[in-house]
């Protein structure tokens, strides 16, 4: 198997993310989390749009921003080198175009707002929530259960709605 | 033994090449493309899911034993048991419609997938809008907030019945053999 281009086992993948989250805990003597990195950003856009001046100080260069940066160019590197690279405008949909227009713009946005609204709540990013879990918090705990169940509870509820749990059941309905 | 505890450029460069170790890692676990985590939520893709549930088993018994030897200390912010169950509730909300969370966006993203563009948009206007409610919340939310107890790394030995890292393990390697013969991995 070429590690580069095939597919992983799940205990190889997550494996290496458990090492990653726990080496990034010993090295940075920090939990990992990009939510300080982002909020930065966002910080920076927001007094510019308010004073109207794109000359002020940009965010200091931090091991977070540096983790973003190093993710994008990883996961670009995995991306091309698997083949998986695709340019892709709008998500994979039923429909017209402008309903899928209308699906990735507004379903992106709403999407993102909220899981960064969660996220601010809770007080850190998904991947700082994992860091909290594997130090046994009862925080992150409570948010992974309470994501997990949701998601899984709607994403369900979603599928059975559009028609896609019966893909497996019986085909009575066929006689 | 202490942390490493990193500082200046040591610091940033090895953080890029965690970031790009992970990045890496986030593609070939298949946690940054919309079909197979809008499969595994749906309970029907295996791999995705015994994926993160090896993480969690593994990172946890790693935690531990890094605190036993002194080179991880905690750090985890103050818990509050509403606050958490709110937030992850409406993040499961918008997992649900995006299949991503703000890492996996970065790195769908950087994948080719441009319209991670806009959750990573939606993701930039809920900071600031958080802040803007931040009295309301004040108010409501974090006022009638209960505090958590902080993790505790239980007793001396692993296997300690006070030890809540064995029992998330164990509760992990369950769920792991679990998924292994009732959904399975597709691809297999």
């Amino acid at each position: 198997m070429n590690i580069f281009t095939a597919k992983w086992p799940f205990y190889v993948s997550g494996a290496l993310l458990a090492i990653l989250v726990a080496l990034s805990m010993y090295l940075f003597n920090d939990y990992i989390g990009l939510s300080d990195a982002m909020i930065a950003v966002s910080d920076y856009c927001d007094k510019a749009v308010m004073e109207q001046n794109l000359s002020q100080p940009l965010p200091e260069m931090d091991w977070q921003f540096g983790m973003l940066f190093g993710i994008f160019f990883g996961a670009l590197c995995a991306s091309l080198m698997s083949s998986n690279f695709k340019f892709e405008l709008l998500v994979d949909s039923e429909g017209s175009f402008t309903v899928k227009t209308v699906k990735t713009v507004f379903g992106g946005i709403a999407g993102g707002f909220l899981i960064m609204l969660g996220v601010q709540l809770s007080g850190d990013t998904v991947l700082g929530q994992w860091a909290g879990a594997f130090q046994c918090s009862s925080g992150a705990w409570v948010f992974l259960i309470g994501m997990v169940l949701t998601s899984c509870t709607l994403a369900i509820l979603l599928e059975r709605r559009q028609g896609g749990g019966t893909k497996g059941a019986p085909a009575s309905k066929k006689k | 033994m202490e942390p490493l505890n990193l500082t200046g450029n040591y610091r940033l460069a090895v953080a890029v090449v965690m970031g790009i170790a992970l990045g890496f890692a986030l593609i070939k676990a298949d946690l940054c493309w919309r079909k197979p985590v809008r499969e595994a939520l749906q309970l029907r893709n295996g791999r995705v899911i015994k994926s993160v549930f090896t993480m969690f088993a593994l990172g946890v018994i790693l935690f531990f034993l890094g605190s036993k030897l002194g080179v991880m200390v905690l750090h985890v912010r103050p818990i509050y048991l509403w606050s958490s169950l709110i937030g992850g509730m409406l993040a499961g909300c918008g997992l649900v419609m995006t299949s991503l969370t703000p890492t996996t966006a970065i790195a769908s993203f950087a994948s080719g997938r441009l319209h991670a563009l806009w959750v990573l948009i939606g993701m930039a206007l809920a900071i600031p809008a958080v802040k803007y409610i931040s009295a309301t919340l004040s108010l409501t939310l974090y006022s009638w907030d209960l505090s958590l107890s902080g993790p505790s790394a239980g007793g001396g030995a692993f296997f300690d019945r006070t030890n809540p890292a064995l029992y998330i393990v164990t509760i992990m390697v369950f769920l792991v053999l679990l998924v292994h013969f009732t959904i399975g991995d597709s691809e297999e």
